[in-house]
C-alpha cells in the first residue's frame, strides 16, 4: 500500500500543474457559460450535454499520455522501472492515478454541472431508457478503425489497414446485434440516429474538421513518441486511432447523445408550443400534443446543400392525469396525436373505451418510418402496434376500429377519385375536386352537385336534396358530426348547420365564425369561434336549439371536458374552468 | 536453476547468451563469477555488452541461453527479490525536476524492507549530500553522491555501478570513489563496476573481468594477472626476418633485430626459454601494467 501510495504521490506531483489548470479552464468555460447564458451562442445545456463530457475525456486521454510520455522522454522511467516491483506495478500506479484524477475532475465540475442545470431548468420529466450505449459504442469503435486503418494505410503496412477497413465494415452491425437484447432488457428500441441529428448539433462541419484534424495530429505525436519497434505499424495505428476516436468519436457523440435524449423537450420550455389538447372521453386525462422547432446550422446546410430543410420539427405528447395532477410523457422519440379530418369525417385520438391513439416514429423529427399505437393512457403502455409501413387510414382502422368504412383510390389520369365501401364491395368513382364529405354511416356520402347539397346512398343508389346552395362550395367545406346527424356547409363566410336526413336548417352560426369542434355533449351540438380582433377569440357553444351559449376564455383553442367544464389553450398555456368561469385554475404554463 | 550459495560467489554467470536479434549476438556464452567481498570491474570496448551484462543482473532481461545467479537467485524470475538485495547505480539517473533528494528516499523506502532513513541521513551527512536539495539543481558530481547514497541506504549486499562516475571531474571523482571504497570495505559488501576508466579500476577494484566478442577473454585478480602478465624486449643474434618467438607469446611490436613480446601466462618459462635459444642474443622484463593487460585480453597489441 505505501509503494502504491509513494508512486501516485510521485504522479501527483508530476502532474497537479496540468491538473489545476484544466480544471481552471473547465471552471472558466462554465463561467463563461452562464455569463453568455441567452445570447444563443451557448447554452448551460449544451455545455453540460456537450462541452464537460468532451473536457473530460480530453482531460483524461492528455493525462494519460502526459504520464507516461513524461517519464519515458526524460528517463525517469528508467528509474522507476528498476525498483524492487513489479513493472505491471509501476504502470498500473499511472493508471489508477489517471482515473482517480479523471474522477476528481468530475466530482469537482458536477456541483457546476448542478448548478448550470438549474440555471436551465430542463427538470420534468425522467430520461428515456433507450439504446443508447450500443449505439455509441458501436460509432465510436467504427471511428477507432477507420482512424487504424488511415494510421496502418500511411504506415503502409497493408494487413493491419485490411483488419482495420474490415472492422469499419462490420461495427454498424453491432447495434443491430445488439438490439434483441436491449429490447430483451426493457429498453426503448424507437429511437434511431439519423443525419439531421449532425446537421442540427452544436458541432459546425468546421469545428467537427479541427477536432478530427486535432484527434489526428494528437494520436500521430503520441504514435512517434513510441520508442520500441514496431515493424507492422500496429502500435502507432492504435495510437492515432485511440486518439481520433477520443477526440473526434466524442464530439460526434454528443450529437448522438442529443439524438437520444437532447431533443426531449423539457417542461416548461418556452421554446416549445401546445399544438394541440384533447381531453380523454372520462375527462380524467389530457392529451398534449407538444411541438418544438430545431433550426438546422447554416454551415452544415452550406456543405450539404439546398435540399436541407432549414428547420425540423419535433413533437411529443404529453399527458396530463386530472387525478393526482401529474404531467407525464409518453415514451418514443417522435409522437403526435393521431386525429383525422378527411372527407368531412373527423376523429378525435380517443377511442370510445379511453384508449389514446399515437403517431410515433423513432427519430426525433418523425423522417424515418414511423407507425401508429394505441396507448392506455393509465400505464402508458403500447396496447397495440401495427407493422411500421401501413397507411395512417389502416392504421387508424386497426388500431381504433373507428368506423371509418371506406377506402379511396385516387385515379390521376382521369381525376377520379373512387370510394369503396369495405364491406360491401360497392365502389363509386367521383371527380377528385368535387366537395364531399363521408358520413359515418357506412355508404353515405354527401356532396355538392349542380349548386345542390346531395345526400348519396351507395348502397341503393338513391340521392336526396338537401338544399340548394347559391354558389359552388370549394373542399373540405363540407363536415359530418361524428354521430352523423348533421352536416355544416361553409359558404360565403357562413357557417349552417343541417340536418343529415332531411337537410332542414337547425342552425346558422354567426358571419365568419368558426366552427372548431362537434360536441360530445347531450343537447349540445358544437363550439365555435368569432374573432375579438387583435384581442383573442370570444367561443361559444350551440346547443341543438339553436342557442348560443358565450364561454369563458378567449385564448386561441377551446376544447370541452364533460358537461360542465372548458379546457382553454393557445401555445403556452392550458386552462381550466367551469362554464361560468369559475374555478379557473393553470394547468401548464411554459417558463419565461 | 539451481541457486548457488552466496557465501562463495555474489554473482555467477554460465555460458550466458543474449542477442538483439537472431544476426546481432551480443554475449555469446558468458562466464563469471564474483566472490563475495570482492569489487570487479567489468572492463570492456564500447558495445561490448557491458549495460547488457548489467541488466541480465537486475532482471532487466529474459536471456535465452545459460544461466545467472545473483546472490543465489535467478534475477529474471526473481527481480523483485533480487533487485532489494543489491544497489544499482546507473550511468545516468534521472528524477522528476521537482523531487529533491529526500522526497527521492521516501519514494524508495517503501520498496526496500531494509531501508533505514537514519542510514540515509548518515551517508548524506558522510558524503557530504544535502537532502533537501533539488536533485535536478545538483552539480552531477552531487546527482552521483545521491544515487549512490539512494543506493546503499538499504544496506545492500552487492552493487552494482555502471560507468556510474563516467562525467565527473578529477576531484569530483576522487571524493565519489574516495567515500566509495571506504563504504564498501567498511561493510565488507561485493560490488562490480562497469568502466573504461582503468585509473578507477585500479583505484577501487581488486578484481578485473574483460567482456570481448561476447565472451569474457579475462577474468582474475588485478594483481595475480599483473604477476603473470609480462612483455619482454628482445634483441636477436642477427637480421631473422623468420624468427617467430615460442607459444603463448605474441610479437607488440618489431624494429629490425629488436622486438617487444608480450604473455599473459607462463612468463618466467618463456624467458627461462628465449634466454636458451641461439638466436637471441639478449632478454629482460619490461615494465607490466594494467593498460596492456587490458588491451591483450581485447585482442590489440597495447601502445608502447
Amino acid at each position: 500500500m505505501n509503494k502504491l501510495r509513494s508512486l501516485l504521490y510521485k504522479e501527483w506531483r508530476d502532474q497537479r500543474t496540468f491538473c489545476l489548470a484544466a480544471l481552471a479552464a473547465c471552471l472558466l468555460l462554465a463561467l463563461g457559460a452562464l455569463r453568455i447564458h441567452g445570447s444563443a451562442l451557448i447554452g448551460p445545456s449544451m455545455y453540460v450535454d456537450s462541452v464537460l463530457p468532451v473536457s473530460c475525456m480530453i482531460f483524461a486521454m492528455l493525462l494519460a499520455t502526459e504520464s507516461i510520455s513524461r517519464d519515458a522522454q526524460s528517463r525517469v522511467a528508467d528509474m522507476l522501472l528498476r525498483l524492487p516491483a513489479p513493472r505491471t506495478s509501476v504502470w498500473s500506479a499511472k493508471l489508477l492515478f489517471v482515473t482517480l484524477a479523471v474522477v476528481a475532475f468530475v466530482l469537482l465540475l458536477l456541483p457546476l454541472d448542478f448548478l448550470l442545470s438549474l440555471a436551465n431548468d430542463t427538470g420534468g420529466f425522467a430520461g428515456h431508457q433507450v439504446l443508447a450505449q450500443p449505439m455509441f459504442w458501436s460509432f465510436t469503435a467504427a471511428l477507432a478503425a477507420a482512424g487504424f486503418a488511415l494510421a496502418c494505410v500511411l504506415r503502409r503496412a497493408l494487413p493491419a489497414a485490411i483488419v482495420g477497413s474490415l472492422a469499419v465494415a462490420a461495427l454498424p452491425f453491432l447495434p443491430m446485434a445488439m438490439l434483441p437484447f436491449g429490447v430483451a432488457a426493457g429498453l426503448d428500441p424507437y429511437r434511431v440516429w439519423d443525419w439531421n441529428y449532425v446537421y442540427l448539433s452544436i458541432w459546425s462541419p468546421q469545428q467537427l474538421a479541427c477536432l478530427g484534424l486535432a484527434g489526428f495530429l494528437l494520436g500521430s505525436l503520441l504514435a512517434f513518441s513510441i520508442r520500441h519497434a514496431d515493424p507492422l505499424g500496429w502500435r502507432r495505428g492504435l495510437a492515432v486511432a485511440g486518439s481520433v476516436a477520443c477526440v473526434f468519436g466524442l464530439a460526434s457523440a454528443s450529437s448522438m447523445r442529443r439524438a437520444l435524449s437532447a431533443f426531449d423537450i423539457p417542461f416548461g420550455d418556452a421554446n416549445a408550443g401546445i399544438e394541440q389538447v384533447s381531453p380523454s372521453p372520462d375527462g380524467r386525462f389530457l392529451a398534449v400534443q407538444m411541438r418544438k422547432e430545431w433550426r438546422v446550422n447554416p454551415d452544415w446546410r452550406a456543405l450539404v446543400g439546398g435540399d436541407l430543410a432549414w428547420m425540423a420539427e419535433h413533437y411529443e405528447v404529453w399527458l396530463f392525469d386530472r387525478n393526482d395532477s401529474s404531467w407525464s410523457k409518453l415514451g418514443g422519440t417522435y409522437q403526435a396525436l393521431l386525429t383525422r379530418f378527411r372527407h368531412g369525417f373527423s376523429q378525435g385520438p380517443w377511442d370510445a373505451r379511453g384508449r389514446l391513439s399515437v403517431i410515433t416514429s423513432p427519430s426525433a423529427f418523425g423522417n424515418t418510418a414511423g407507425g401508429v399505437q394505441l396507448i392506455d393512457p393509465k400505464s402508458r403502455a403500447v396496447l397495440l402496434a401495427p407493422p411500421i409501413g401501413i397507411s395512417m387510414f389502416d392504421a387508424l382502422e386497426a388500431v381504433s376500429g373507428l368506423g371509418v368504412w371506406y377506402t379511396t383510390i385516387s385515379n390521376s389520369k382521369q381525376s377520379l377519385l373512387t370510394l369503396r365501401w369495405k364491406d360491401c364491395g360497392i365502389e363509386w368513382a367521383i371527380p377528385d375536386d368535387l366537395a364531399f364529405a363521408a358520413s359515418p354511416e357506412p355508404g353515405v356520402v354527401f356532396l355538392q352537385r349542380d349548386h345542390q347539397l346531395i345526400r348519396h346512398d351507395m348502397r341503393t343508389g338513391s340521392e336526396r336534396v338537401l338544399r340548394s346552395l347559391g354558389r359552388e362550395l370549394i373542399r373540405n367545406s363540407i363536415r359530418v358530426s361524428p354521430d352523423g346527424r348533421y352536416v355544416s356547409i361553409f359558404s360565403d363566410g357562413t357557417t349552417t348547420i343541417l340536418d343529415a336526413i332531411d337537410g332542414h336548417s337547425v342552425a346558422e352560426l354567426p358571419n365568419r365564425a368558426r366552427l372548431t369542434s362537434w360536441s360530445d355533449v347531450a343537447g349540445r351540438l358544437c363550439l365555435y369561434a368569432t374573432s375579438l380582433g387583435g384581442r383573442g377569440l370570444m367561443w361559444h357553444a350551440l346547443d341543438e336549439q339553436g342557442r348560443s351559449t358565450a364561454l369563458p376564455t378567449t385564448l386561441r383553442d377551446c376544447e370541452e371536458l364533460g358537461a360542465g367544464r372548458l379546457i382553454g389553450f393557445e401555445s403556452d398555456r392550458i386552462e381550466c374552468m367551469k362554464l361560468d368561469g369559475s374555478e379557473r385554475e393553470t394547468l401548464y404554463e411554459a417558463k419565461p | 536453476m539451481t541457486h548457488l550459495t552466496p557465501t562463495t560467489n555474489s554473482i555467477e554467470i554460465r555460458r550466458l547468451h543474449w542477442h538483439f536479434k537472431k544476426k546481432q549476438p551480443v554475449l555469446r556464452g558468458v562466464d563469471l563469477a564474483l566472490p563475495v567481498g570482492s569489487v570487479t570491474a567489468l572492463l570492456g570496448k564500447n558495445g561490448a555488452g557491458k549495460t547488457t551484462l548489467m541488466r541480465a543482473l537486475t532482471g532487466g532481461l529474459p536471456f535465452p541461453r545459460g544461466t545467472v545467479s545473483v546472490l543465489g537467485r535467478d534475477p529474471w524470475r526473481e527481480r523483485v527479490a533480487v533487485l532489494r538485495s543489491i544497489g544499482h547505480v546507473a550511468d545516468q539517473t534521472e528524477l522528476p525536476r521537482w523531487m529533491k533528494v529526500r522526497e527521492h528516499w521516501d519514494l524508495l523506502a517503501p520498496f526496500y524492507p531494509g531501508w533505514e532513513m537514519s542510514e540515509a541521513r548518515r551517508l548524506a551527512e558522510r558524503l557530504g549530500v544535502d537532502p533537501d536539495a533539488r536533485y535536478h539543481d545538483l552539480s552531477r558530481g552531487g546527482k552521483e553522491l545521491a544515487c549512490l547514497v539512494a543506493a546503499l541506504a538499504h544496506k545492500p549486499k552487492l552493487l552494482l555501478l555502471d560507468e556510474p562516475f563516467s562525467g565527473l571531474d578529477v576531484l569530483a571523482r576522487r571524493r565519489v570513489f574516495d567515500a566509495l571504497l571506504e563504504l564498501l570495505r567498511e561493510d565488507g559488501r561485493s560490488a562490480l563496476l562497469a568502466s573504461h576508466s582503468l585509473a578507477d579500476v585500479e583505484r577501487c577494484a581488486d578484481r578485473i573481468a574483460v567482456l570481448h566478442e561476447g565472451r569474457i577473454s579475462l577474468c582474475g585478480e588485478i594483481e595475480e594477472l599483473r604477476r603473470g602478465a609480462t612483455r619482454l624486449a628482445v634483441e636477436l643474434e642477427g637480421d631473422s626476418p623468420s624468427w617467430t618467438p615460442p607459444l603463448p607469446a605474441k610479437v607488440e611490436r618489431r624494429e629490425g633485430r629488436e622486438l617487444v613480446l608480450y604473455t599473459l601466462r607462463d612468463a618466467e618459462s618463456l624467458q627461462d626459454q628465449l634466454a636458451h635459444d641461439p638466436a637471441v642474443k639478449h632478454v629482460e622484463p619490461v615494465e607490466r601494467d594494467l593498460e596492456d593487460l587490458v588491451a591483450a585480453a581485447l585482442g590489440e597489441v597495447a601502445p608502447s
